[in-house]
């Protein structure tokens, strides 16, 4: 490449810096990989004639046996769809940006020049290279535009925190109008909380207008009409000495600060909060290279991708985050954290407030945790993706890259319909795919080329391999594998077992019935000899553990807990792993019985002979002439692999290493979580009582409603999607390091499924003994007792929350709704909060109606969360329990959005209404007899 | 003792007399001024708060029917206030009409009602003061009643500038 074109491509770019650079750069490096990936694609599932593209290895599948399940396997068949899914997505991407670009009046089309592939993907690796040489700085946030783009957001801020009408313009404080974003998402989001705060301290300011006529004129004398006007005075001067009344000096100091300063401190914190977000995006998310682990290092270099967006772009994106930011904003103004030191801090008014409630520990673990990681999310950057729009002012090469690409695309189309002809119209394909097992060595290298290469398509995007669809990858390899080899031929069932284009499965039968991949992957044990499940476990770690073990090995409980918790581990960090084989080395070797760990062993055996029995039904039902010895193996084999398929996912969402289970989850929690804030008690309450005077008890119960659960939910809501240092890394780090096992393995679980009063009882006994726990509830009680009001509504939820706990407890609710409601809804639902709302009347609704006898202390919910773990009676918020048993429920049904949401509405439903005052106090009495 | 100190609200100049060791703020939790006293044994203050009720240049009074309502209208208003903060009345203070700023009209309205386990006495003054009218209150707990007429010496003292 001569010096000229280097130059040319490098100017490209660095005009582009300031724009779109890496949109651009993104773009190209996805193509990149494409065209990689598509010849080594052609290489291993095609036979070259030299000609082209030859015969095309139909139905192979490569698969490393040697390895653990996530070493990966490249099936033709489903590889084939997933690089046309890929290209089209691509070309999809690049059309959006011709779209844009042909926008752009500075954009001269006569530019776009076609060259050969080879000298392109020259281009393209030079100009990487001399991408990667530059110097990558966000310059475009010291740009005046860049400036002003924070002081717009700031701008936004400012007038909700000034409960400005959201549908006039907004001013700044200089008297100019706020540039709006350009759909004013501000608008949308947390306005609750963030009116919230801003109505507290804006009761009376408007003393202007009330002896004035309409006309803006002043009456002559005031008269009777007057009074109508001088209502809402009396009322908000009354709140407002009340709270002055007893306000030490530091305090009046701290709310005449905030006062005087509030639009321009609003305006400020929006600025902060925007450079602090922006910061963080790059930091987190748009970070090329870190010191360390990812996500939990120091980011050495940042990639620029949303420096180059524009305003409305960052702002959009900042609006998403702001999501999880909402609760921040008031944790701010409680803490008085480093984003805004101009607010007050703990010492003074929300201190006071703060104070009054009882709330010091929460506020003192908010801040602490707050102080660990509040911005490394991962969540940040699916945020940035989703928002991210690419823009892009030349692309000349980009576009011959995309022709050329697309044209060997092309090749592909044809075996892809041959495929998919021939499994829809001939049915000749029986599922028998040829395995190829690979074992490590230069034969088999391309595969894992192309594995690899995949890895890094989807790190860019656009290429599917999410958890999901690897998982579902690996279960088709699997079966494929199971079917190929064990598949009786007489079977009735397994011979027709097909899937189609779409991933889904079904029967090649007169009726078809669809299959979800998790029906699919209890299938797969149905087929698998019994090495099926040692497939999944890695050969060296098991061999490991037994070797320590010893003699252990025989005892089946400890036998079956070692291959449980070996289960999955693939998903851990090399430390990570060896710590887990350790910890199971040792447990086995101190085995003590009544220990958690033998607990959980248990409650996993009870929960797979229930499975067990499901099956069993199942099967009988759908293969009515298959004997009883099959019928058990199978329905055994069945339960083995969706137990081990909980434990892996399971491990998947508890680990400490962020993965795309987690990150799917977070996204799905996260939105939920966001639209339920107007749902829940707190944002219910904000909501609903608005436009009532806001006097000090609305302060009050808003305050407490607000800091209790919707600060504490939405900071729970950050815990579990963040992905820098894992809820659970965070949870312990906050003084639940219990919680851990006891959460995610018994309350989890028997939430849903066990119905055992006896355990609760026993913790309760134990609970009894607990130094602390006479001083304890002696607290609570006068805490409880303290607070005027809530009498009216402990007996207003009482009965219902107490049934509604057993319901969820016992009834296995979830599994009722999802065959009729739940099953209908799009996650997406989970944005509305109407949707939220009337979905929670209708659960609420159902669980009522339904006949429940009148034990009021069945309750084992809240025994577990509160009582199992023995925490400190009311020094823990529920709500982080809450709000990490919700994530956990969504996380483990990642892969049926419509359980996750079934889960998400059933614990927060349950959460709702049921209000623990009432359990606290009738515990309390109970406890006290 | 006392000091003469200028406020401004609205860019309305005023002057009132503030008892000496006690604070004036503006712009405080929505009110335009705020006068407390310094903090009693009892952990409480004695709380003044002034607002303009009126705007403009042109000269506003206190009309007979807006003083003929107050009582009636006052009352209605505190039972409600008092309902919404779970408070009780004690007793409505009879309304007085006094003057106050240079001789013009000032009406006072005034109640007693328990509150959180405490006994306050609140008085509103609509105190017309130039052309305009202004907005006053006053809350002193029981304990501290002897602090009243220092408290409404202050808003006495109001000059309109």
């Amino acid at each position: 490449m001569s010096m000229s074109k280097i130059l040319l491509l490098f100017f490209a770019f660095s005009s582009l810096s300031s724009f779109a650079g890496v949109d651009k750069t993104r773009l190209v490096e996805k193509m990149h990989i494409l065209t990689q990936m598509t010849s080594v694609y052609m290489e291993v599932c095609s036979i070259p004639d030299g000609k082209g593209p030859g015969a095309f290895k139909e139905n192979e599948i490569f698969t490393n046996l040697g390895g653990s399940i996530d070493d990966g396997n490249l099936d033709c068949n489903d590889q084939l769809m997933a690089l046309d899914k890929y290209r089209r997505s691509i070309e999809k991407e690049t059309a959006d940006l011709e779209l844009e670009i042909s926008k752009d009046p500075t954009c001269d089309p006569s530019d776009l020049k076609e060259g050969n592939l080879a000298n392109l993907l020259k281009q393209v690796d030079d100009a990487q290279a001399v991408s990667e040489k530059m110097q990558l700085s966000c310059e475009w946030d010291n740009t005046q535009s860049g400036k002003s783009c924070a002081e717009d957001f700031g701008c936004n801020m400012m007038s909700m925190i000034m409960d400005h009408d959201p549908s006039k313009p907004r001013l700044k404080s200089n008297g100019q109008l706020c540039v709006q974003s350009t759909n004013s998402c501000i608008m949308n989001i947390d306005m609750g909380i963030i009116k919230s705060v801003g109505g507290f301290f804006s009761f009376v300011g408007d003393g202007i207008t009330w002896a004035v006529d309409r006309t803006g004129r002043a009456y002559k004398h005031v008269n009777y009409d007057m009074w109508k006007k001088a209502h809402p005075h009396e009322d908000a001067s009354s709140t407002q000495v009340q709270i002055l009344q007893e306000a030490d000096y530091k305090t009046m100091e701290a709310i005449g600060r905030f006062s005087r300063g509030l639009p321009d401190s609003a305006r400020d914190l929006g600025v902060k909060i925007w450079n602090s977000m922006n910061q963080g995006i790059r930091n987190s998310y748009g970070c090329e290279k870190w010191s360390g682990t990812p996500y939990a290092s120091e980011c050495l270099k940042p990639i620029d991708d949303f420096c180059g967006a524009s305003c409305s772009m960052k702002m959009n994106t900042i609006c998403g985050l702001m999501g999880h930011m909402g609760g921040e904003i008031l944790n701010t103004l409680i803490t008085g954290s480093v984003t805004a030191p101009l607010f007050f801090t703990a010492q003074n008014i929300s201190g006071r407030l703060i104070q009054k409630m009882g709330l010091e520990p929460y506020v003192e673990r908010l801040a602490k945790v707050r102080r660990q990681s509040v911005l490394k999310t991962k969540i940040a950057g699916l945020v940035v993706l989703d928002h991210m729009k690419m823009t892009l002012k030349e692309l000349p090469a980009l576009k011959a890259i995309s022709n050329a690409v697309t044209k060997l695309g092309g090749r592909l189309s044809r075996p892809l319909e041959d495929v998919t002809r021939n499994t829809r119209t001939t049915g000749n394909i029986t599922g028998q795919g040829r395995v190829a097992i690979y074992q490590d060595g230069p034969m088999y290298a391309p595969v894992k080329n192309y594995l690899a290469l995949s890895k890094e398509a989807a790190r860019l995007g656009g290429f599917q391999s999410d958890s999901m669809l690897v998982a579902m990858n690996n279960g088709r390899a699997r079966m494929s594998h199971a079917l190929s080899n064990t598949i009786p031929k007489e079977h009735p069932v397994g011979t027709r077992l097909m899937q189609n284009r779409d991933g889904k499965y079904w029967f090649l039968d007169k009726k078809e019935i669809p299959f979800t991949p998790s029906d699919a992957f209890s299938q797969i044990g149905i087929y698998s000899p019994a090495k099926a499940r040692v497939m999944r476990l890695n050969q060296t770690d098991l061999k490991l553990v037994t070797n320590a073990v010893g003699k252990n090995i025989n005892d089946p409980d400890k036998y079956r807990y070692i291959v449980d918790e070996l289960t999955g581990l693939d998903k851990l960090t090399a430390i990570q792993k060896k710590k887990k084989i350790d910890e199971v080395i040792k447990k086995v070797n101190n085995w003590k019985a009544n220990s958690i760990t033998v607990k959980v062993a248990e409650f996993r055996q009870k929960r797979f002979l229930a499975s067990v029995e499901k099956y069993k039904a199942q099967f009988r039902k759908q293969n009515p002439k298959m004997d009883e010895a099959s019928v058990t193996r199978y329905a055994e084999r069945a339960a083995l692999d969706k137990k081990d398929k909980a434990i892996a996912l399971q491990r998947a969402c508890t680990t400490l290493t962020p993965n795309s289970t987690m990150a799917k989850a977070g996204a799905l929690y996260g939105s939920a979580n966001m639209s339920l804030g107007l749902t829940t008690t707190a944002g219910t309450y904000a909501y609903a009582n608005w436009n009532k005077v806001k006097d000090a008890e609305w302060a009050k119960r808003l305050g407490y409603e607000v800091v209790m659960a919707y600060l504490i939910s939405k900071w729970s809501s950050k815990i579990a999607t963040s992905q820098s240092d894992t809820y659970l890394g965070k949870v312990a780090s906050s003084h639940l390091v219990s919680l851990k096992v006891v959460l995610i393995e018994s309350s989890t679980y028997s939430m849903f499924f066990s119905n055992d009063d006896k355990k609760a009882k026993d913790h309760l006994a134990k609970l009894e003994k607990s130094p602390n726990f006479a001083t304890d509830v002696k607290e609570l009680e006068t805490y409880v007792n303290e607070r005027s009001g809530i009498q009216e509504l402990v007996d207003g939820v009482g009965d219902m929350s107490n049934n509604l706990m057993r319901y969820v407890t016992g009834k296995e609710l979830l599994n009722d709704m999802s065959a009729e409601e739940i099953g209908k809804l799009n996650p997406d639902a989970l944005k509305d909060p109407m949707v939220m709302e009337r979905l929670m009347d209708d659960v609420a609704d159902k669980i009522y109606s339904d006949d429940l006898d009148g034990n009021t202390y069945g309750s084992k919910f809240i025994d577990r969360i509160i009582f199992d773990t023995e925490w400190n009676l009311y020094s823990v918020p529920r709500n982080v329990a809450v709000g990490a048993l919700t994530y956990q429920a969504v996380c483990r049904n990642i892969n049926n959005p419509a359980m996750a949401i079934g889960a998400f509405m059933s614990i927060q439903t349950a959460n709702k209404v049921g209000s623990s005052y009432y359990y606290y106090r009738k515990k309390a009495k109970e406890i006290k007899q | 003792m006392a000091g003469v100190e200028e406020f401004s609200i609205q860019n309305h100049k005023l002057k009132l007399e503030i008892p000496r060791e006690w604070m004036a703020r503006t712009d405080m939790l929505g009110l335009p001024l705020a006068i407390v006293s310094p903090m009693q044994p009892d952990n409480n203050r004695v709380v003044i708060s002034l607002s303009q009720a009126s705007q403009g240049d042109e000269k506003v009074l206190i009309g007979e029917s807006f003083i003929e309502a107050s009582s009636r209208e006052f009352q209605n208003n505190k039972k409600q206030w008092l309902e919404k903060n779970k408070g009780h009345l004690v007793e409505f203070i009879p309304k007085e009409i006094l003057p106050l700023s240079k001789g013009q009209r000032t009406l006072v309205l005034g109640y007693i009602y328990d509150l959180n386990g405490k006994r306050n006495t609140e008085k509103s003054y609509y105190i017309e003061c130039g052309n305009r009218i202004y907005f006053g209150k006053i809350l002193v707990n029981k304990n501290n009643e002897s602090l009243m007429p220092l408290a409404h010496k202050t808003l006495e003292s109001l000059q309109c500038l």
